[in-house]
Parts: C-alpha cells; structure tokens; sequence
C-alpha cells in the first residue's frame, strides 16, 4: 500500500513543485528571447517610417499604421510570389520524396553492383561550397529550355543527391526485418510491389522527415531561384521577391518588416497548425 | 496500401501535368526587361516607366534593381547564355572595350532616330567609354562628378557653435566636439562602411586633400615604380581616420552599415559629416525636405591638397542578343529626352543626377546645395589616367589580379578597429600590387613605365598638354 | 544486417534474379542519379575544371592555367583566413548547438509541462524565417543602440555600447549566437525525438532509486540518445561548414574578414572586385580545395561513427 502510493506521487508530478515552477520560468524567459526578435519585427512592420528609429527598442508602437503593407504589397507582386513558393515548395518536395525513398530503399537493402561507388560519389559532394556551381546549374536549365518557368525551379530544387536523406532512407530501411520482404514474396509480390506495398507505408516516419526538411530548404532557397526567374519576374518565389525587394527598398525598414512578416507569418501559422506533425517529422530524422 | 502507391502515381502524374501547363506561361506582346542598380533615382524611374507605358501600350517595361555584387553573380551569366535583359549597363568591374569584345551590345546608332545623339553634351559620347572604334554601344547615366564630397548638417555644426572645418585638425576636432556635445544623439562622421568600396572612396579623396598622388578607384598608377598606398601622405589620411574613430567620432554602427543606410541616417540627424556623391540631394529633398545641410570639399590636409575628377564611365546598352532593339531604342531615347518625358528634368531637379543632355542642367538646377555640389565639383582637378595616354591599358584592367587584403578592406578594418598596424598592412599591399601590375603589363606587352607619370604635380590639374609632353 | 548478400547466390536460376535484381536496384537509384548528375555532379565537375583556368566568368577568353590557381591559394592569407574561420565557426557553433538544444530538449521532454506547446513553437519558430530577413532584424537588435546593448548595460555587464557586429572583435562570435539561435529549433527537435524513445519507466525505475534529475539524465538517458547524438553532431556539422545565406547577410565576411569563411570568401572571389575582373576560375579552385579537406574530414568522422556503432 505504502509502496504503490509512492509511486503514485512518483509518477504524477515528476518533479516537485519548486523544480517545476524553476523549469517554466527558464523556459518562459528563454521562449520570450528567442522570439523577441520575430516580435520586434512584425511590431516594426506596423510602426510609421519616422518612429523607427525614435521607437527602436519599444515593443509597444505609439501609433499604428498598416500603410507598410499597402505599400509593400502595391510595390512587390506578394500574391503571385506566394503562389509560387507554394507550387515549387509541394512539387519539388514530392519530386525528392519519391527519388530519395526509392534510392534509400535499394541502397539501404542491396548490395547491387556499383552500390559502394555510388555511396561514395554520394557522400563525396556532401560539402562543396555550391556558389561556384551557379552557372553550370544555369547552363543545365537554360539548355532544358525550363529558364523562368516554375518547371525549372522544381526540378532544379529537387536537383542533388540529398545525401542525408538517402543515408535516412538506408539507413532505416536496413533495420527492417527480412521477413516482411519474404512474407510478401510468398504473397507474390514482385520487386516493385513489395517496395510500395510493404517498403513505403513503414517508412512514413522518415518521409515526414524528408517532407519537412526540404519544405524548409526550398521555401527559403534563394540563389538559385533567384538566377532562374531572371528573365521571368512573375515565376519567382517569396523569397527571392523578398531578396529583390530588399534590394530596391534598403532603407525602407519597416517597409522591409511587413514584406518579412508577410513571407513569415503564413508558414507560422502553418506550422502552429501542423506542429505535432511537424515534429514528429523532424524527429524521423534521428529516430532511424 | 495499394492506396498509398495509387495515391503516389496520382501525385507523380499531378506533377508532370500540372508543372507542364505551368512552362506554357502566356507570351506577352512586348516585355522589356530592364536591369540595373541606379538605387538613388529609383523613384523617378519608376515614374518614367509608368509615363512610358502610358504613351507606348505596345511596350511593357519589366525593371529589376539590383546591387552590382547580385549583377555579376546572376545577370552575367545570363547575358553569356544569350538570355539577358534588353537593356542593362556595363557592370562597373568590366570596361566598355571587354564588353564589346564579348558581343554583348548592339551598336545603337542605326535604332536611333536622327539627331538624338547631337542632345547629348560635347565629348561625353567619347571614344573609349561609350564608343569603340567610332560605334556607339553604351550612353552614359549622368555627367561625372567627384563623388567624395562632404555633406554636413548645418543645425548640428550650429548647435554646437562650429564653423565649416577645412582642414583636417579642424575636421577631427569638430568631429570630437559634435560627439561630445550630441552625447549620443548625434555623431561626428557617418559612412556605409559594410561596403568596402565607399570606405576606399574616403581614404583615397582624404589621401588626395592630403595632397597624395593617387589613382581615382578601381585605377592603377604608380608613383616612383611603385603602387602609391604606403605614401607618407596615405599615412597622413590614416591618422585622421584612425584619430576620429579612436575619438569616438564615427557613427557607432558605421561598420555594419551600407551606403543608402548612412544616408538615410545622416538626414534622420544621426551625424554631422557624410561622405558621398551628388546623389543624397535628390533622395534627401524627396524623403527628408526638412534636412538644413550644405557640402563642402574633403578638409585639407596639406596645402597642395586637391580633389580628382571622376571618370566618366558607360552605362546603358542594348544587348546584343535583345528581340527587339526598336523598342529598346525607343526606350532609350525616352528616358533622355527633354521634350516628351521628364526623367532628365526631374533628376536634375530633384539633385540626384547631373545631366548628360543639353540644357538640361542650365533649366532645372534648382537646388541649392545642388548648385554648391556643382560649385564644388568644379574646383575638382584631372588626374593622370593611363588609358588616356594608351588604350592598351583597358587590356591591363581586365588582365590585373587585385591583391589581398585590397586597398578597400584596409579602408574598412581602420573604419571598424579591426587593425591596429594599418601602415603595415598598406606597405604589403604596395609591393603585391607593384608586382602584380608588373605582370600584368608583361602578360599584355605594355610598358609598366606606362603607369608612372612623372611630370604630374601633386594638386595640378593634369592637362592634354601633358599627356602630349610624355610623348 | 540485413542486407541481401548477392553476391553469396551461385545457381543459373538465381544468377537471372541476381541479375534482374541489380536491374531493379538501378532503376531505382536511376531518378535520384540522374538528379544528381544534372545538379550537382556535373556543376561540381565544371567547378573543378574551371579551377584550373584563369576567367573571370564574365567573359569567354579563358586561359588554362593548370595548378596555378592552387599553387596561388596556398600563399593567399585571407583564404587561409577564410578556411581557419570556416572551422573556427564550426568549432564554435556546433557545440553551443547541440548542448542548448539537448538542454531545451530535456526540458520540454515533460509531457505534463503546461505550456509545453507554445515553447516549443516559440523555440522553433527562427528555423522557418527567410536568411535575408533575419539579416536586417538581426543588423538592429545587435547595433549600438539595440536592445542587446540596452539589456547588458542594465545588467552592468558592459559599461560603454559596443556595435556587436561590427567590431572585429566580436563579430564572429555575434555570427555564432546568431546562428545558433535561428538553427537550434531543429536540433532541438531531433533531439525531443531522440529522448522520446527513451522508456519513460526507465526513468521512473531511476528516479524511485532515488537518483536525482541530473544523475538520471548522465547515468540513463544519455546513453539511450548517444546514438543519435551522433547524427545530430554530423549533420550540424555539415550545416555548419555550409553556412553561407546567414553569413552572408549579417556582415558579408567583415569586417576586415572577421567573419569570412569559405563560401563567403567564394562568393566575394567569384563575383565582385576591386580592381580587375572577378576571379571565377580562382574561386572554384578555393571551392574544391575546401571540398576535398572536408571530404576527408567526412570520412574520418564516419569512421568514427561507425566505430561508435560497434562498440554499443
């Protein structure tokens, strides 16, 4: 009896009281630094041009205005902008998602002719500094006839070997047991059937993973999006809108902060909404 | 699951459809792309365009500014491949005769109409920067004029009971009591010093009134044989950098900021001193018309101090490759003109430009302290310039390897204290550059002698006649 | 392992699946091979062979200059510069990284604490904000009158204001917390899924023996994670000997190449100049150069990884 009551208060608070309320302040002043300065910047966004620097360490404006968003949505083409953030973002993620998981699968699994090689080609470009690729990777678009159009951003955002996502895919795949393979060969599946059927459902975890990732990657990638759409304004991502805006708008700060807050707040909202899922995705990443 | 490989052949169908229909963009009828990074007269270009569109609804005018490190990493490219903008100018690393070489500009003498190049001043369509061998590639964006004057607010120089400082003792000591007096409001000098360039601008006009032989930017001249950047007059110009920051003169955040920012915050009355071109005039009388302030030259640091003319450089033209050079003409000889459209006039008025067209500065110069600028200007000398004296010196600039830390990072680490032993550091950088433009020479089979100009008096304009003797 | 050792099979029947197996297995790298080679093995083909040519990339003379270009790096102080500040921001950023996210982790690793949600968004939220932006935010909270200034001055931790970014002294270091604060949410989350496979009656059996929360945490949990610790050092690692957009634009590698490391140096060599053309062909030589010693680098720490793997 006395055991199981211990326990009992063992398990429910985990900690006692004053380690708990030490642990929320912690948290509480350190949640509060980290998103001071996406406050301070949508706060900015609504402050006039003038009071920017008077008011630069308020949080709190003096006056109000919205004027930076008319502004800035009447100079930049936001709409078009964030539409086709979306396409190339959801096309191109899909794009990595089949090829990774397809290539992670056989990798993780096989040991085919030429695998080492491959791996190695793989792993051996893992770090080169890409700014000095700019111009084969144009070369390459322009020669696919893709220059400024959002086919051209897709596939060159899906372009590489997305290493770390082929080392997860293996890496995970090679942890399966070999009789949910052999179950499904007795069923008769083939090669590619046994992959879809049985490969693809278990590997969901990390394929949130890679969904997510290079969500992030492609909705902030900017150089190469940026030397594609040179010739065609009108198929460019938010963030090269943004990059292109700041460019001709250097001292428009605040001008600056609602171009920032309105490239920012919808994917917050996005993944306040999706947060569960979001992290459990992220946390793919390390779980294979 | 069968459900999952349906649900992953639908999207991969999805995607080829979807994005296929999205490379099928409508065609419109005439776009003109335009591209350039003429920051200071945006406000007016983006009118111009909109009067442009107005009274030409065949031609739509698609314009893209950028800053010149974003041209050369992405338009360039672009203009090699064959997909560059209709019109863009000659990036500022490259010069006029390289362009041509590489065939990126149309000659565009035939797409424009009669008469138009005669509106354009006496001399300014030269041989060498707009034309070569007599073919017209490029127009110039506005007349030249040093573009390393000081501005100063006039409220701040009153309220702390200061007069214009001339030299430099005065200009460090004004700095210093401004500071003191502002205490923390208001600063002695402000610069862009995030961009190495106008650091380099600073140092080398400051070396100029110190009455330093010095080449104008990006150029190369010698002084005894040798690249002249450990000079005692360098050290002179130095000091007094080092002094105001060591003062606590600088505008704090100089380091960490660009060149339209310390504009911008030197008429929000942050600093005292600015040092930069004509164009704040035109951005200062739009955003900031309240702003009391005059120019005046860099403060001397010897009597023979002196401040160099600009080159004039090209700007404008019509790629090579372009669809349609009537329309690209057409824009051209619209953003120039003085009858249908306003642009000439509203930058001369504004202050932003000095116009290259006739009569257009005689008409509009309205502004006070642009007349000042103008005045000032005036007094600004010609300097030896070694492709004046032999065009093979355009083949040593696109030849030259600059050498590291260049002239422009020093300039910058003395702005942010990020070296104490400068003269170290520019007496290194004076041997590698003498060698380096030693081999440049060789590799293009001119004499390095060419470099050197000895008949050249500190604080004397350099004349024709003198260019003439070395013969 | 489970891996299908081919090569182990020997009848005629099996050798027509062996073969057929490996077309499958092909076929199936085929789409990410083709991606790669179109993407990056080809322009990193084309950066090597323009390392070994003097062009500045914006004309078309270009004059092969063999080794010269590396010849002329290893004598060049401020790519030496860039590369020791390549590690040096790497040295710097990773561990801060991974032992404030662990730190976070842990924290939020609590499923009864109440406003667990809303620190954990709060904690995330940087990773999702555009580089560029963060630059100019970023430009004002450090400056000399920002509130990083404003805060250590009420807390007397610095008596005179100091421009955090733009002083040689302190860029770097302003660059890492930078960086440290927009990545950490990503850490942070593997690391939360890291503890989360770690059996919470594990902890319970610990902490009714009495062992106090940090002793728990040293003696139990950390092995359970160890693991994944090695993942989460390798990839932010590699993120961090990529970092380029922050760089990039909080201080373009200044002031006076406090903060230049390789792809800013990169970027810089490639494109801009102060006198001359540009040196394209001399920047993809620094490219590869760097490359090649992180390769190396990548494989040591591989090695090492799988070391780790067997002795657990």
């Amino acid at each position: 009896m006395e055991a199981t009551q211990t326990r009992k208060i063992k398990k429910n608070p985990r900690l006692p009281r004053p380690g708990r309320i030490v642990i929320n302040a912690v948290l509480l002043v350190c949640s509060l630094i980290w998103i001071y300065p996406i406050v301070w910047t949508i706060i900015s966004s609504f402050k006039p041009q003038a009071d920017f620097f008077k008011e630069q360490l308020t949080l709190l404006p003096g006056s109000v205005t919205l004027e930076n968003y008319a502004r800035v949505w009447s100079k930049a083409n936001f709409a078009v902008y964030f539409l086709n953030s979306v396409i190339v973002t959801v096309f191109s993620v899909l794009l990595v998602l089949i090829m990774t998981n397809m290539a992670g699968y056989v990798l993780g699994r096989y040991k085919f002719v030429g695998r080492g090689l491959l791996m190695a080609i793989f792993l051996s470009s893992i770090c080169i500094p890409l700014v000095s690729t700019l111009i084969p990777v144009y070369q390459i678009v322009k020669g696919m006839g893709l220059l400024g159009t959002r086919l051209g951003l897709i596939l060159s955002g899906a372009g590489g070997a997305h290493v770390v996502f082929l080392l997860l895919f293996s890496s995970y795949y090679s942890t399966v047991p070999n009789e949910l393979e052999e179950a499904a060969k007795i069923d008769g599946c083939g090669f590619m059937r046994t992959f879809v059927s049985v490969m693809v459902p278990l590997s969901s975890p990390i394929s949130t993973t890679v969904i997510i990732m290079e969500s992030l990657w492609t909705w902030n990638a900017f150089q190469l999006p940026l030397i594609l759409t040179l010739n065609n304004p009108t198929a460019r991502t938010l963030a090269v809108g943004l990059y292109a805006f700041k460019g001709e708008n250097t001292v428009d700060w605040t001008g600056i902060c609602a171009g920032g807050a309105i490239a920012m707040v919808p994917i917050i909202v996005v993944f306040i909404a999706f947060q569960k899922f979001f992290i459990n995705g992220m946390a793919g990443a390390v779980k294979g | 699951m069968k459900k999952r490989l349906l649900s992953l052949l639908l999207a991969c169908a999805l995607l080829m459809s979807v994005s296929g229909a999205l490379t099928a963009l409508a065609d419109e009828p005439i776009t003109l792309r335009v591209y350039d990074w003429s920051d200071s007269t945006l406000v007016y270009r983006q009118k111009f365009h909109e009067e442009f569109m107005e009274k030409n609804p065949d031609i739509k005018i698609e314009y893209t500014q950028l800053t010149i490190d974003q041209f050369n990493s992405t338009v360039v490219g672009a203009i090699q491949n064959g997909e560059g903008p209709d019109l863009f100018p000659v990036p500022t690393t490259l010069n006029l005769t390289t362009a041509v070489n590489e065939g990126w500009f149309l000659p565009m003498e035939q797409y424009l109409s009669e008469g138009f190049v005669d509106t354009f001043q006496d001399g300014v369509l030269a041989e060498g920067v707009q034309r070569k061998n007599g073919v017209l590639y490029t127009l110039p964006e506005s007349g030249s004029l040093s573009n390393s004057m000081i501005f100063y607010n006039k409220d701040i120089l009153a309220e702390c009971g200061l007069e214009v400082p001339t030299t430099f003792d005065e200009f460090r000591a004004a700095c210093k009591t401004i500071t003191e007096t502002g205490a923390g409001r208001y600063w002695g000098l402000i610069e862009g010093g995030n961009q190495a360039n106008r650091c380099e601008i600073l140092l080398r006009a400051l070396v100029q009134s110190a009455g330093g032989k010095i080449a104008i930017n990006g150029r190369a001249l010698t002084v005894d044989g040798r690249a002249p950047y450990d000079t005692p007059e360098m050290a002179k110009a130095v000091e007094l950098l080092q002094g105001i920051v060591e003062d606590g003169s600088l505008y704090p955040d100089t380091a960490s900021i660009s060149a339209p920012e310390a504009r911008e915050l030197f008429a929000q009355g942050k600093a005292a001193f600015l040092c930069q071109g004509l164009w704040c005039i035109g951005t200062w009388a739009n955003d900031h018309p309240e702003l009391n302030y005059g120019v005046m030259t860099p403060p001397k640091g010897a009597d023979n101090g002196y401040v160099a003319n600009v080159e004039g450089g090209p700007w404008m033209g019509i790629y090579a490759k372009t669809k349609y050079p009537e329309a690209a003409a057409r824009y051209l000889e619209a953003l120039y003109s003085t009858t249908d459209y306003h642009y000439q006039a509203d930058v001369v008025k504004s202050g932003s430009y000095v116009s290259v067209i006739k009569g257009v500065n005689e008409a509009n110069m309205v502004d006070p302290v642009m007349k000042e600028y103008y005045e000032a200007a005036s007094k600004c000398i010609d300097v030896p310039i070694a492709t004046s004296r032999d065009a093979k010196f355009y083949d040593f600039y696109s030849t030259v390897v600059g050498a590291t830390p260049s002239l422009a990072s020093i300039a910058q680490g003395i702005l942010s204290q990020a070296i104490d032993e400068p003269m170290d550091y520019l007496k290194a950088l004076s041997d590698a550059e003498t060698a380096n433009w030693k081999t440049a020479c060789e590799t293009i089979g001119v004499d390095f002698a060419g470099l050197e100009f000895p008949n050249w008096v500190a604080g004397q304009p350099y004349t024709s006649e003198d260019y003439a003797a070395l013969q | 392992m489970s891996q299908h050792a081919i090569k182990a099979v020997r009848s005629p029947i099996q050798r027509r699946n062996r073969i057929k197996l490996n077309l499958w297995c092909w076929a199936f790298v085929s789409l990410t091979l083709i991606f790669y080679l179109l993407f990056q093995g080809y322009p990193i083909l084309c950066s090597i062979y323009y390392s070994l040519f003097n062009w500045s990339g914006m004309t078309s003379n270009m004059a092969y200059v063999g080794l010269e270009n590396y010849r002329s790096l290893l004598n060049d102080s401020v790519f030496w510069g860039a590369f020791k500040n390549s590690f040096r921001y790497m040295i710097m950023v990773v561990p801060l990284e991974v032992v404030i996210s662990l730190f976070f982790a842990y924290l939020l690793n609590d499923e009864k604490l109440k406003l667990r949600t809303a620190y954990r968004v709060s904690l995330f939220v940087p990773v999702v904000v555009t580089a560029s932006i963060v630059g100019i935010v970023m430009v004002f909270i450090w400056s000399s009158n920002g509130i990083i200034n404003y805060a250590m001055k009420s807390m007397n931790l610095i008596d005179k204001n100091i421009n955090w970014l733009g002083n040689a002294k302190y860029a770097m270091q302003t660059v890492v917390y930078v960086s440290v604060w927009k990545d950490m949410g990503t850490y942070m989350i593997y690391w939360l899924a890291a503890l989360q496979s770690v059996p919470t009656d594990v902890i319970e059996a610990a902490s009714v023996d009495g062992a106090t929360r940090s002793r728990t945490f040293f003696s139990v949990v950390v092995p359970i994670i160890a693991p994944t610790a090695g993942i989460i050092l390798i990839l932010c690692t590699i993120n961090s000997l990529k970092a380029f957009d922050l760089i990039q634009t909080l201080t373009g590698g200044g002031p006076f190449y406090a903060t230049d490391v390789i792809a800013t140096f990169v970027y810089r060599t490639a494109f801009t100049s102060d006198m001359g053309l540009p040196r394209f062909g001399y920047a993809s030589a620094a490219a590869t150069m760097f490359g090649i010693v992180v390769i190396i680098i990548g494989a040591v720490l591989n090695a090492l990884k799988g070391k780790l793997q067997d002795l657990q």
